[in-house]
């Protein structure tokens, strides 16, 4: 069955017919001629479309195109699709400490097998100068992910939603299923949701996942193939409406991983205990940079909670998570959007978000000689103890179509070292520097 | 009206939207009870039961009855408010009993608008023949309810069974959003329209039918042959300035049967057909 | 730790049970009916945020899920 709609010019001969009847109209109701009517179709399909640019001050940038597409099929169905797509280049930190002198890097000689026969790539050194952190600007990727979700009714209260995901890099490839329940109480002022998600992905990482604890070098030894991780997640949560203008939501979740969750680049640096300058390793001229450990699961539990209030028209959207993990990590996160509406059809929305974490048990800024290995270890920045800071703005203008949005937000990341890193030569250092990131977004929705 | 009818209000105080509700209520009551086939008491049974004696009619009456004369030579006879006679030989309750032709032929001696004397305010019809002002009158209340609302505030939807006027948007000018209901799953919308001001008005077909050897009679029935018009859309919704030419163009696109769509897009009005 | 947060948990959820008076009529939802005060009013924005964050800092979600991993975290 199909639905047809359509407004084309009139052919000669066919407006008279509504004229007319326009005129016996005005003739019949005793009135002259009335307003004439604004009746817009609602086309059935949502697009949300945004071109992202990404960039960190001196490492890594990304360009994305994001599409969020919805339609519903029936008042009561909902299908929503997206599709996204990344170009990530620059450098980023290897997870080796800055040293009081220069350092060299090898690159691992990796032998990949194509059509073509065997291709090498890799080998040589990249430098970093005194005190610089060292960044490993071989870092390329483009990734491709999509998702669909399909959403319906359960009962007259309640509604069920399906949805799958996946997505597909260099190196790692991901796979996803979802389910969403939920009911409505209470006239539909409080609802109860429920969902969980699991998904399969997989690490091919370049030249092999390295073997833990073994030294970064030209040769490492790697153990070739994919390694699997699975994410199994659960949410539980209550959303109510307090007031006219005010509802909230409450939501507890917990994520298992297993597998394979080190990072297969990175590395820390072993230094002496005393000078802390670098141990040498075996090759001349480059020091000991031992590749990282994490365990091979992890349990996070988190507790989130958003207020959402209107203040006569103008919005405030506040949010705040509170993460722990058995990794050791534990984080607080603020969140706060403030729309403010100029007209009726355009609006500023500032935007900050407070961010604090401390780091993983197993984060050391640096391994030191002598001392027995640690069963786990990383360097990884992204589980060190830091504070970050996001300040931003949007604006949006509604046009005919729909709805135009600029923003910029400004990321400021500040870690801590570990404190026992602080040792000899190293003290003088910034070990774990600030990452300072702008986010630029421009993205437009077709349809209502 | 026979069917659920509902005023939608912007802001005004308790009292006034109680009497904004007994205005509308009451003029759809007065409108069904004076033009009603189905009462005894109103103009209609007046008229349909004069035998053809002439009927000396009032104001509204007669404006009704200009009306309908004039959309019998827009639509060259396709709406005709004497073809409830049809009724005499079809009907739709589902079985089979689908009229010979000879039955048809007989039944049109009584159906046709160039039948009757209509000189203002005067109408005569011959013994035998009705007229029905089914296809107008829905349409026509809500406009007229629209009317009285809309001297006191400005702000209102009516909506009498899905033929519906907006006046205006809500004072922050957001429009008034209206489905459009899918054909074969009822109570669930796949078609929204953000009404600023108008009308909207649907004609459909999905319920009374006959069926006999494997063909469907729809209920639709064209006026002019007797028989039902080959092919209508399952449903009609029209948008346009008054109710009433929104439930008149609808109408007219029905009996156009499959080139329903053909015609509304020669009135540039927009349209939403379901086959 | 997380007894505590448990005990939380628990009272909030027999508070929202006892929220039964707690809420608005159906024709008091025009406020809440609005794009901008859905409980995900920008689901393109948040996607994308959820992406950054997720790949600078060791948290993710909270929310809701779905969407897909990355290599990066």
């Amino acid at each position: 069955m199909q639905l047809k709609t359509s407004t084309s010019v009139a052919p000669p001969g066919g407006r008279e017919l509504g004229t007319a009847l326009a005129t016996a109209t005005c003739a019949l109701l005793g009135t002259s001629a009335p307003a004439s009517a604004i009746a817009q179709d609602i086309g059935q399909w949502r697009v949300d479309a945004g071109g992202l640019y990404y960039s960190e001050q001196h490492r890594v940038s990304d360009y994305s195109v994001n599409v969020l597409a919805r339609t519903q099929p029936f008042e009561d169905r909902l299908l929503s699709f997206s599709l996204s797509f990344d170009t990530l280049s620059g450098s980023s930190p290897n997870g080796a400490a800055p040293s009081a002198a220069p350092q060299a890097f090898p690159r691992p000689i990796t032998l990949t097998s194509t059509s073509g026969g065997t291709v090498a790539t890799g080998g040589g050194n990249f430098t970093v100068p005194a005190g610089a952190l060292p960044l490993d600007n071989s870092f390329k990727d483009t990734r491709y992910a999509g998702s669909a979700d399909w959403q319906r009714p359960m009962g007259r209260l309640g509604l069920v939603s399906f949805g799958g995901s996946l997505s597909t890099e260099h190196d790692y490839d991901h796979l996803g299923v979802d389910a969403h329940v939920a009911h409505d109480f209470n006239s539909r002022n409080t609802t109860l949701s429920a969902g969980v998600e699991w998904s399969d992905d997989s690490v091919t990482p370049i030249g092999g996942s390295p073997i833990p604890f073994t030294a970064l070098s030209l040769n490492a030894a790697s153990i070739g193939g994919s390694r699997a991780k699975h994410v199994s997640d659960a949410l539980l949560g209550v959303t109510q409406v307090f007031t006219q203008h005010t509802i909230v939501q409450l939501n507890y979740s917990v994520s298992r991983s297993d597998g394979y969750l080190t990072d297969p680049y990175k590395v820390l640096s072993v230094v002496d205990p005393v000078t802390g300058s670098l141990t040498p390793g075996s090759a001349r001229g480059i020091g000991l940079y031992l590749y990282e450990q994490r365990p091979d699961s992890r349990d996070k539990k988190s507790l989130f909670g958003l207020l959402k209030h209107d203040f006569g028209g103008n919005v405030l959207d506040s949010s705040l998570r509170l993460m722990t993990d058995d990794w050791g990590v534990r984080s607080q996160t603020l969140d706060m959007h403030f729309k403010w509406n100029l007209k009726t059809d355009n609006f500023l929305e500032p935007h900050v978000r407070f961010y604090k974490q401390t780091a993983a048990d197993f984060y050391h800024t640096v391994l030191f000689a002598g001392a027995p290995l640690p069963g786990y270890a990383t360097a990884d920045e992204r589980l060190a103890k830091f504070n970050a800071l996001t300040v931003g703005l949007k604006y949006g203008a509604k046009t005919t179509a729909g709805q135009f949005a600029a923003r910029i937000d400004l990321y400021h990341q500040m870690a801590k070292p570990s404190p026992d890193a602080l040792v000899g030569s190293l003290r003088g250092l910034d070990l774990t520097p600030d990452l300072k990131a702008i986010v630029g977004e421009i993205s437009y929705r077709f349809g209502r | 009206m026979a069917s659920p009818c509902e005023v939608h209000l912007g802001p005004v105080d308790e009292r006034t939207a109680a009497d904004l509700v007994a205005l509308v209520a009451g003029e759809a009551w007065r409108i069904e009870a004076k033009f009603s086939r189905y009462r005894d008491d109103g103009v209609v049974a007046e008229i349909n039961s004069a035998a053809g004696v002439p009927v000396r009619v009032d104001e509204e009456t007669a404006r009704l009855l200009d009306y309908a004369a004039e959309l019998f030579e827009l639509s060259g006879g396709k709406f005709d408010i004497t073809s409830g006679g049809l009724r005499r030989v079809w009907r739709f309750d589902g079985s089979d009993r689908v009229p010979g032709a000879d039955e048809v032929r007989g039944v049109l001696r009584y159906v046709g608008w160039s039948r009757v004397r209509w000189q203002r305010p005067v109408i005569t019809l011959e013994p035998g023949m009705e007229v029905d002002f089914g296809g107008i009158g829905k349409e026509y209340a809500v406009d007229r309810a629209a009317a009285l609302v809309a001297a006191v505030t400005p702000w209102c939807l009516i909506n009498f069974g899905g033929d519906l006027r907006a006046s205006g948007p809500d004072p922050a000018g957001r429009p008034w959003h209206v489905g459009i209901e899918a054909v074969d799953r009822p109570d669930a919308a796949n078609r929204i329209v953000r009404l600023s001001r108008g009308a909207l008005a649907t004609s459909g077909d999905t319920r009374r039918f006959l069926v006999k050897d494997g063909r469907r009679y729809g209920h639709i029935l064209d006026p002019t042959t007797g028989w039902p018009v080959r092919d209508p859309p399952r449903s009609v919704t029209v948008a346009a300035d008054t109710c009433t030419q929104a439930g008149m163009l609808a109408t007219l696109a029905m009996l156009y049967g499959r080139d329903a769509e053909v015609f509304l897009t020669a009135q540039g009005v927009r349209h939403w057909c379901a086959r | 730790m997380w007894k505590l947060r448990l005990c939380v948990l628990a009272v909030v959820f027999a508070a929202s049970a006892g929220c039964a008076n707690v809420g608005v009529k159906p024709w008091q939802r025009g406020v809440l009916a609005r794009d901008d005060m859905q409980i995900v009013a920008d689901p393109l924005d948040s996607a994308i945020d959820e992406h950054v964050y997720f790949s600078k800092e060791a948290s993710s979600g909270g929310q809701g899920f779905g969407g897909g991993g990355c290599g990066c975290n």
